[in-house]
């Protein structure tokens, strides 16, 4: 049985985030919202009811729960879904699956580490929030400048790395893990937790990295999702010795058994 | 004021079936239904049909598995399942405490591997009936379908009859050429219905990659884009043969549903559209309902056939 729940979701502002094609997508959806942790996603319709193509829902992490009742997705417009939903006016209601999955899980004390590539940096805002008050550093990087999401107000520190040096360190985000876990004192080490979300090669350098320096790691993959609800398979691939469900059994993984 | 309308029938035999209401689920959409539980109210199905059973445990395809196509989707998840044994312990539980029949989809590499599943479901405890998927490949004829030659999709059928006591629908691959020969063939043997469509083969291929869309590169078409297939199969098979056809594919809505009733068949199972919304086969129970007694009809059996050419 899932924990999650479908509703109507009335998209109540659509709003561009980097000079790249990326937005925003500002949800009222008060009991998905509630019941949402980090690193849960979210199966969204692409278009009204009613309407055949495009015809699946799309995942989406869940971005950052600015109140009680609202839900916001950072979308990238990569192909014709997210074409189609970056251009719909407010006051449209979509059908809207959540919140799905196993989200993050730090530990309750010691050093937390975020590794965001591109679009993954969005479950982290969550996560950074739920953590305010934490010695939380997230470390972030994108293709360019153009590219990076704006992370002010997030109550952590924040480097970046760009892959042209246009912001931040040039060079991967991945550079910046590596002296982050080797500035961390040895007898920290067992205590600290990295959580981390982008692209396959980037989580695999983390997993590791983390593995060398014995800090246990989570890593938030990404598959293409027909259901949502753990009863199509279109998502499991081997995850620690056995075909997992991504959108079920993850999207948050324990990075030894995805890279073990 | 006028008298409100009277509730039309909903029951629906299929040979010794018997169900509720028309509206089932497809195997392989619908998990093992408890997937669904708390989001959908699963009494009100017709029947869940399970994804796939084999005689032992299937790993399934290479990702990407799913590939969204015009008005449909690819799926290439390979049958994947846990295997008899773990259905058996760990799935049938959940589906026995339902109210609603329980269909079991089974697949096999050779008639006995279909005969004996059939025998080991017979006289367990929530198993209302079968549903035999023909669309493997025959590993005895060189991987061939079963599905696409009439002998062999009837030896299937015949040995799953002879190995249990419950209630046989056979599911016909679409991917044929005379599907009213196999149909004839497969009905031939004593089996209480049959099911039409599984999915279609297709491929979809990344032209700035170069590579398939899916890891297995061929995969089953499925949604709306293959209605109007499914719905001819439905209208062509009804007609030739005596066993009841339930129809399958692209069905999002209740009229859909009437639509492959209208062309013959006498139950639907509603597959990819659970995708999108979760509650689709219980609005679609609900609209056929209304719809029928809008009509005035006093039974949903008076629609089915009813397409007059
Ligand atoms: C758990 C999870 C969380 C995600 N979170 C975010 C997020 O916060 N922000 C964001 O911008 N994107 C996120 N994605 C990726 C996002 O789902 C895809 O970019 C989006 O579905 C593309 O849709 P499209 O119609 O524009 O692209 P198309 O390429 O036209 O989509 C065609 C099909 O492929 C699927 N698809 C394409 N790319 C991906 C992908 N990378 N992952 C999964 N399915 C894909 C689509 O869902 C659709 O079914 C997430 C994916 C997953 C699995
Ligand atoms: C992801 C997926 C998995 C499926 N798995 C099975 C299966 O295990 N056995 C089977 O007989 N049919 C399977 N099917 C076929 C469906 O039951 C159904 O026949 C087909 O999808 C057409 O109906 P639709 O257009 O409503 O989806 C599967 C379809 C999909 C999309
Ligand atoms: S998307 Fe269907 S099982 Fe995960």
């Amino acid at each position: 049985m899932s924990g999650s729940i479908q509703v109507h979701a009335e998209l109540v502002q659509v709003e561009p985030r980097a000079r790249q094609r990326i937005v925003c997508l500002r949800l009222f959806a008060p009991q998905v919202a509630r019941a949402a942790r980090p690193g849960q996603f979210v199966m969204l319709a692409p278009g009204p009811d009613g309407q055949l193509d495009p015809f699946l829902n799309r995942p989406f992490s869940i971005h950052r729960v600015p109140d009680a009742d609202t839900l916001e997705l950072l979308v990238a417009v990569v192909g014709r879904g997210t074409e189609g939903l970056a251009a719909l006016p407010p006051g449209v209601r979509l059908r809207l699956l959540g919140p799905i999955g196993r989200g993050f899980d730090p530990p309750a004390r010691g050093p937390l580490l975020l590794l965001g590539g591109g679009l993954g940096v969005a479950p982290l805002f969550f996560l950074a929030e739920s953590l305010a008050g934490r010695p939380v550093r997230l470390l972030y990087g994108a293709a360019t400048a153009e590219a990076l999401v704006s992370t002010a107000g997030l109550p952590c520190r924040v480097e970046l790395a760009t892959d042209d040096g246009s912001a931040g360190r040039r060079g991967l985000a991945t550079e910046l893990l590596a002296e982050a876990l080797s500035a961390l004192p040895v007898a920290e080490r067992a205590l600290a937790y990295l959580a981390a979300c982008g692209p396959e090669p980037m989580l695999a350098r983390a997993a590791a990295l983390c593995r060398e320096a014995g800090v246990r790691a989570e890593l938030s993959l990404e598959a293409h999702m027909a259901c949502g609800t753990g009863a199509c398979m279109g998502c499991a691939r081997p995850i620690g010795g056995r075909p997992q469900r991504v959108c079920s059994e993850g999207p948050v993984f324990d990075a030894r058994e995805v890279y073990p | 004021m006028s008298p409100a309308p009277l509730r039309p029938d909903m029951r629906v035999q299929i040979g010794r079936l018997a169900l509720k209401n028309p509206v089932m689920v497809a195997s392989g959409t619908f998990g093992w239904a408890n997937e669904y539980a708390g989001l959908v109210r699963l009494d009100a199905l017709g029947a869940v049909v399970t994804k796939g059973v084999s005689l032992e445990p299937r790993a399934g395809n290479p990702q990407p598995r799913i590939a969204e196509t015009a008005a449909g989707l690819l799926n290439s998840i390979g049958l994947q399942n846990p295997g008899l044994e773990a259905f058996i312990s760990q799935k049938l539980p959940f589906l026995h405490g339902l109210d609603t029949a329980v269909v079991v989809n089974i697949l096999g590499d050779t008639p006995e591997e279909y005969a004996r599943l059939a025998a080991a479901l017979d006289g367990q405890a929530g198993v209302d009936a079968l549903e035999v998927n023909i669309s493997c490949p025959n590993v005895r004829a060189g991987g061939i379908a079963f599905g696409s030659d009439p002998g062999a999709a009837a030896e299937v059928a015949a040995a799953v009859r002879a190995a249990t006591r419950l209630p046989v629908l056979v599911k016909l691959s679409p991917n044929v050429t005379d599907l009213v020969a196999i149909a004839s063939r497969v009905a031939a043997t004593g089996v209480d219905g049959l099911v039409l469509i599984n999915t279609l083969r297709g491929m979809a291929i990344d032209v700035w990659t170069g590579r398939p869309r899916l890891g297995n590169a061929i995969g089953g078409l499925s949604g709306p884009a293959i209605k109007p297939i499914a719905v001819r199969a439905v209208f062509e098979v009804s007609r030739a043969v005596a066993v009841p056809v339930v129809g399958c594919g692209g069905i999002t809505g209740w009229a859909d549903a009437a639509e492959h009733m209208r062309a013959g068949a006498v139950a639907v199972q509603v597959g990819s559209a659970t995708f999108r919304n979760p509650a689709a086969p219980v609005e679609v129970e609900e609209g056929l309902e209304r719809f029928l007694g809008e009509l005035g009809l006093r039974s949903c059996r008076e629609l089915v056939g009813t397409v007059e050419v």
